[in-house]
């Protein structure tokens, strides 16, 4: 019995191992690949895992050749705008929505509600009007706006604020403390962990975003990394695929090593979509 | 997620249809606890003690929501209605046209091709995924295994790799004569494919990239569901002599239900928004037209070719059609889930 009970662990440590290597194995491919010379990426045979003669050169080339650094920068301020605006703005709409009566409640969560059901693809066509006529073309507000208004983040804050009981806040105002005061200095703290998520999830969203970006953005100095990786370093030299390759795992490097230093907050960040409602 | 970070893309948004999923896989993966309760009433009452109120309070709290809503979301899907019955070249252009826009669409035979070749994604992607991802869920979640939070963590990294970036990485993966993948399935004997220029497999391709992209993320949610079933019922099961596969049937399989459905609801909404990978990685939804989803005609047609009331109307019919996929799912697996 204990045999067979051993026998099945190793079964079930073999299959996830193989898992793990089908998993892993795209990455380590990326890394390797981003050190190696074009000649050893062409030649044919699944290659060495380190190369034969690592080299630098895929990465000179990324920032020699291409404003890589000023793509990196411009996505970091875009992801982090739009992650930092629309959890504020959404947080504060939230509350309202959780910790107050007022006329016409019920209507603006009915709307926000119904607009969520709709999936944005009908909104692209019209939404690229607007952004033109804002003169918000070629401009970063044309890619941080247009997301601001989060009304999935509405929902997800409101329920945690619900959970905050109303004779804390009461207290606040006894003390004398503001309506923001009491928000800011003895709300938002209790409900961190849904603000860090709300933070992950929007910030990752708009770091791998590439449609919008691909549609608003036309000045190449404004690309973020994904467009900048299509359209810019792709197209570089057709043969030098190594500098791609650099490229991708710069762009998703700092992804990666956040993940590794923030799993828990990664985790409920990218799962949010499944709230209770 | 949404440009709306995710909107546009291939990623499970946000949706609020969830049926009872767990409150947060987080915690679950975790294994401790955190407060999602909400013991705040439906209604704030009244202040105690005579403070007063603000009754403006509530309005500066919505105010940038508001405008920012109004502004980016309620005007655009008004005016987009509009949009749909004018016939537009870029931004100059703008003519009405009538219902002319929607009746091209009837005809249009690239519209209802790209529309067969995302619902045959869609299909694929839940019948590959799901089973995968809880496959590897009962794996993960299995007593006695040494190093689970390690596995755990692995299998979630590819969600965390924008579509673009793996697309770009994945052309040299799949390269029919030195590629990576050719190269593995040659050792073990199976014959070189053309991943991404045969037009009866790109669309494979995609489904098993994404396969890879959203195998681990899925097992997450389900290990959070496989968590949250009492282990007295299997107690209980196996006390009445039932076995493995019985086990399965009537504790598992009942308790990972309601994650099952919203996953299907959400995989399938996910799936009409395709565009970053066949736009990527098979080369602007080719060869030929062999990979164009709905998102990739609907790109070239409206900011390709300029013709933005044609894709307002797009928008419209893909949306019409999605509604209606999504009520008929949520009929289907309700009936199914009384069945259990």
């Amino acid at each position: 019995m204990r045999l067979a009970k051993t026998l099945s662990t190793l079964c079930v440590v073999a299959v996830l191992l193989l898992v793990t290597f089908l998993t892993l194995g795209p990455f380590v491919w990326l890394l390797s690949g981003s050190f190696k010379t074009q000649a050893e990426i062409m030649s044919p045979g699944l290659g060495r895992l380190i190369p034969h003669a690592p080299t630098l050169a895929n990465y000179r080339t990324l920032f020699a050749r291409v404003p890589f650094a000023s793509y990196f920068v411009n996505t970091v301020f875009v992801a982090s705008a739009t992650a930092l605006l629309t959890t504020l703005v959404s947080a504060m709409g939230g509350y309202a929505l959780a910790k107050y009566d007022f006329r016409g409640k019920q209507i603006a969560t009915t709307v926000v509600l119904g607009t969520m059901l709709l999936p944005g693809v009908v909104l692209l066509a019209p939404l690229f009007q607007l952004v033109h006529t804002l003169h918000l073309i070629d401009t970063f507000w044309g890619l941080i706006l247009p997301t601001a208004a989060s009304g999935f983040g509405v929902l997800v804050t409101r329920q945690y604020f619900r959970a905050i009981p109303n004779a804390l806040l009461d207290s606040g105002r006894l003390d004398g403390a503001g309506e923001w005061r009491i928000f800011w200095s003895i709300v938002l703290p209790l409900v961190r962990p849904i603000l860090s998520a709300l933070l992950i999830f929007t910030f990752l969203g708009a770091w791998n975003s590439y449609l919008w970006p691909m549609i608003v953005l036309r000045d190449e100095r404004n690309f973020l990394l994904t467009v900048a990786v299509t359209n810019v370093v792709a197209s570089l030299h057709q043969q030098e695929y190594g500098v791609v390759l650099a490229g991708t795992l710069v762009s998703i490097a700092p992804i990666v090593m956040l993940f590794l230093a923030l799993q828990r907050e990664f985790i409920h960040g990218l799962t949010l979509g499944a709230v209770k409602q | 997620m949404s440009h709306t970070p995710g909107r546009y893309e291939h990623t499970n948004s946000p949706d609020s249809r969830s049926p009872a999923a767990p409150a947060s896989c987080g915690d679950a993966i975790n294994g401790t606890a955190r407060s999602t309760k909400y013991s705040g009433g439906r209604h704030a009452p009244g202040p105690t003690g005579g403070v007063r109120r603000q009754p403006l309070a509530p309005w500066f709290f919505l105010l940038p929501f508001g405008v920012i809503f109004l502004t980016f979301t309620l005007y655009p899907l008004g005016y987009s209605v509009y949009l749909s019955t004018r016939q537009t070249v870029g931004t100059r252009v703008n003519v009405f046209a009538g219902a002319a826009n929607y009746l091209d669409l009837l005809h249009d035979d690239v519209f209802w091709g790209s529309l067969g070749r995302t619902v045959y994604f869609a299909v694929c992607s839940v019948l590959v995924q799901l089973p995968t991802a809880l496959a590897l869920a009962l794996l993960v979640h299995h007593r006695r295994l040494p190093g689970r939070m390690v596995f755990r963590t692995i299998f979630f990294l590819p969600i965390l790799v924008g579509p673009v970036f793996i697309g770009v990485a994945f052309r040299r993966i799949y390269g029919v004569q030195e590629g990576a993948l050719n190269q593995c399935l040659g050792l073990l004997g199976i014959p070189a494919i053309d991943w991404l220029r045969n037009p009866d497999v790109v669309l494979n391709t995609l489904v098993l990239t994404a396969l890879w992209m959203y195998a681990g993320f899925h097992m997450v949610y389900f290990l959070a569901g496989l968590q949250g079933i009492p282990v007295e019922l299997y107690e209980a099961a196996a006390i009445d002599g039932a076995n493995a596969w019985q086990r399965f049937r009537a504790v598992t399989l009942p308790g990972i239900w309601p994650i099952a459905a919203f996953l299907m609801t959400a995989s399938t909404i996910g799936s009409f928004g395709l565009f970053d990978l066949p736009w990527v990685l098979t080369d602007r939804g080719g060869p030929g037209r062999a990979s164009t989803t709905l998102m990739v005609y609907l790109y070239e047609r409206g900011f390709l070719a300029g013709d933005l009331g044609y894709a307002a109307a797009m928008g419209w019919l893909i949306t019409i059609l999605l509604l209606a996929v999504s009520l008929l799912q949520l009929r289907v697996t309700r009936a199914w889930a009384e069945e259990m």
